[in-house]
């Protein structure tokens, strides 16, 4: 953030970014539901080259009572990078930065869970970053929403997420990592589409109020896209049904 | 209505729109004149009134008069706690493993059970506040089972087991000739099959319907594969 | 891992159905209006040792905010900048439920959200601290130290910060041109190159389950933070831009709720920033 040496041209004046895309267009997003056997549930998502892999376990108890709320079940988040995800390896240690986005993300998700079905348990959500390329909060909010559905946990709704960055004063959705270190600004969002309720907001850059709404807009576009995926994830493994018998 | 019979739904979806009589309808919010689903599952279109989602996924909640089959996993002085595959542990009281009061001078629970016993129970009670109470004693067949094989299923398959007016259950029972106790909360005991075939014919059959619950004439299609099972093994004679 | 709190401090029902009661008739407990924050309080250069520092009073909430200018080696990715590190610590002294031990995550969150409104708008020129390009810069080390809770530590951790940079000194430095050794001279100090002021803006969204009425209430008090369900801080610069947002807790925001949103912070920034000029015009007059 804040490198403003613009030695690389990240987009074209006719809006042209590096990777070809146009500034409204999402990276080819892929979502895989139910792939662990172990986890209550599961899910894989790729933005672009950005790969998440979340894993749910709950509700469930954990002997040690003392954490436990008496009405409403506790979330744990852990949102963690795998050390072989980004360019230079990173510690295994949490770093700052992951004790943050581990907050941010639980509580993007705790407005979309019914905590109050189950009083006195844990629900343990986590977010591993396999490979990173921007945007890893908002694919890991899309990610483990899919994993709570897949476990069976009621959801309001799902919550969807994805970033809008600033480029060269062009607004951008989606942005990779590129244009996140360059740009002059990320928005991560995250909503419950069937609401319009905001549930991850984060400004990181400058804008003006303006290209905040505007960026905001265009977020809110994109999250529509991905909610609409989200549902067919979840609903491919029972609807391709072949014949067993 | 917004969604047909049978139609798979995730949270989020409409399930339908306009004026509801009733304020609450179980995995379904009521968010201004709409009714969404809170979670994957099946949509079941009784009449205009009576619509249920039957859930696809989820962990067993229990609720009182379940019939459950529990693991003992920790020996207290004055009571045992299973796991009954629940995010809440039964708890059953030295009086129901004794038989009678307990005498905590004298007895010690460790001695009457052990670590890994099973155990089909009844849910007594259960609120939310407290974990769920078992009973072992109230009716004949309850109590720590000894003989048989235990097997584990997704428990929101469980209805589809057992099938309308326990129609697959009976399919099952009648075809294989096992003695099969269908548990509320994912535990299927089978016991004195004929044969080790049929056991293992069973344990395929519920298989097939724990993967492919929503298919229509399951039931039938159940009865089929058995039969064709029982051939190809040479169980019965028939035209294979 | 992130928990849903646990040890929060308790508000009874009836209390927080009073608070509700007041809310609806346009009043708060303190008997602020809607538009007012709490009187803001600050004692400039208190620590002698620290090149900076301010003790900010907003409310009760207190934080003691204290700038270290020390030596340092630049980033690899930008050899002409001195670095900017951020720090708080909620001292358990400051609450109940704070626990000495590694930082508390919303320590850590409060440190990133002063960071990045600072960084992003580049409110410190880095660059004007360098003293040989590629080895040695001046590494600007912001720690804020939560030492009383009572609300709304973000807006006061930011005053406080502000206000510290304000009150910085940077040493001058001379460099040997046979040794290239560096010697830092004393009592010879520059102020540190600040180019804009930037300062956080919090609301507090609390829901009556009741009435389903929504509040947001500027400067959120302690009671009036316990009972929120969210919270929504904006970063702006004296210039009108926004240079952070963070939407924090366990609810959600109405999208149609942003407008009114932007409007409440922005008016509460400039209040903000209207105090600081005073409170730093009246420590250096003279």
């Amino acid at each position: 953030m804040g490198v403003h040496k613009q030695i690389i041209r990240l987009i074209t004046e006719d809006g042209v970014r590096i990777d070809g895309r146009k500034p409204d267009q999402l990276r080819p997003i892929r979502m895989e539901v139910g792939l662990l056997k172990n986890a209550d549930g599961s899910a894989y998502v790729e933005y672009g080259n950005t790969k998440i892999l979340a894993a749910v376990y709950g509700p469930r108890d954990l002997g040690t009572k003392h954490i436990l709320l008496p009405n409403r079940a506790v979330l744990r988040c852990r949102y963690h990078m795998a050390p072989f995800s980004t360019h230079e390896r990173k510690s295994p240690a949490p770093s700052r930065r992951e004790i943050e986005l581990s907050k941010v993300i639980r509580e993007a998700l705790e407005p979309a869970i019914l905590v109050e079905n189950f009083p006195r348990t844990v629900i343990d959500i986590f977010v591993e970053v396999l490979n990173a390329d921007g945007g890893t909060r908002t694919a890991g909010v899309t990610a483990a929403s899919l994993a709570l559905a897949d476990a069976g946990i009621p959801l309001r709704d799902l919550v969807a997420g994805v970033a809008v960055g600033k480029v060269q004063g062009i607004l951008v959705l989606d942005e990779n990592e590129k244009e996140d270190m360059y740009g002059e600004a990320d928005m991560p969002v995250a909503m419950m589409p069937s609401y319009r309720e905001i549930t991850l907001l984060q400004l990181n850059g400058v804008l003006t109020e303006e290209e905040f709404n505007k960026a905001l807009e265009m977020a809110i576009e994109g999250i529509m896209k991905i909610y609409g995926m989200q549902k067919e994830a979840l609903k491919k493994k029972y609807v391709e049904y072949e014949e067993v018998l | 209505m917004k969604v047909r019979h049978r139609e798979i739904v995730a949270p989020g979806d409409i399930i339908a729109e306009g004026e509801f009589k009733k304020k609450s309808y179980p995995n379904m919010i009521l968010y201004k004149n709409k009714l969404l689903s809170t979670i994957l599952g099946v949509v079941e279109i009784k009449s205009e009134e009576e619509l249920k989602i039957s859930p696809l996924e989820g962990s067993y909640i229990p609720q009182e008069g379940d019939l459950v089959i529990g693991i003992v996993e920790e020996i207290n002085p004055t009571y045992v706690y299973l796991d009954i595959k629940a995010p809440y542990k039964g708890v059953l009281q030295a009086s129901e493993i004794l038989g009678r009061p307990m005498n905590p001078l004298r007895d010690v629970l460790s001695d009457y059970v052990s670590i890994g016993d099973v155990f089909l129970a009844r849910v007594e009670r259960f609120d939310l506040l407290r974990d769920p109470l078992l009973t072992i004693r109230k009716e004949k067949g309850l109590g720590k089972i000894t003989e048989g094989v235990l097997i584990e299923v997704n428990p929101t398959r469980i209805p589809r087991i057992i099938g309308r007016k326990s129609s697959m259950l009976e399919t099952l029972t009648t075809e294989t000739g096992c003695d099969i106790v269908v548990c509320t909360n994912g535990r299927i005991l089978i016991r004195r099959c004929p044969t080790p075939d049929h056991e293992e014919i069973l344990i395929k059959a519920i298989r097939i319907i724990e993967s492919q619950p929503y298919i229509r004439g399951l039931t039938d299609k159940i009865k089929e594969y058995i039969a064709i099972e029982k051939v190809k093994r040479g169980l019965i004679i028939g035209s294979s | 891992m992130s928990m849903t709190p646990t040890n929060l401090p308790i508000i009874p029902r009836i209390r927080k159905n009073a608070i509700l009661t007041l809310l609806a008739k346009g009043t708060r407990v303190d008997e602020r209006s809607f538009e007012d924050h709490r009187a803001v309080n600050a004692e400039l250069g208190i620590i002698p040792n620290a090149n900076g520092s301010a003790l900010v009073r907003l409310g009760h909430t207190k934080i003691l905010a204290g700038v270290k200018i020390e030596l340092g080696t630049p980033f690899p990715d930008t050899p002409e900048e001195g670095n900017l590190i951020v720090n708080a610590e909620f001292l358990p002294h400051a609450s109940p439920v704070f626990e000495p031990g590694p930082p508390d995550e919303r320590a850590v969150e409060l440190s990133r959200i002063i960071d990045r409104s600072l960084r992003d708008i580049r409110a410190i020129d880095l660059s004007k601290l360098v003293i040989i390009p590629g080895r040695r810069v001046w590494n600007v080390f912001i720690d804020i130290y939560v030492i009383d809770y009572d609300g709304n530590m973000i807006d006061a951790s930011s005053i406080a910060t502000l206000l510290a940079l304000l009150n910085t000194r940077v040493p001058t430095v001379s460099i040997d041109q046979n040794t290239n050794e560096i010697n830092i001279q004393k009592n010879n100090y520059q102020p540190l190159p600040l180019t804009k002021k930037v300062v956080t803006a919090t609301l507090a969204k609390i829901t009556d389950e009741n009435t389903g009425s929504r509040y947001y209430l500027i400067d959120p008090s302690l009671e009036e933070e316990i009972i929120s369900d969210a919270l929504i801080t904006i970063a702006y610069s004296e210039d009108g831009v926004l240079t952070g947002v963070q939407k924090s807790g366990v609810s959600s925001i109405p999208r149609e709720d942003i407008p009114k949103i932007l409007e409440m912070t922005k008016k509460l920034a400039f209040k903000y920033l209207e105090k600081i000029k005073e409170i730093s015009s009246v420590s250096y007059s003279g």
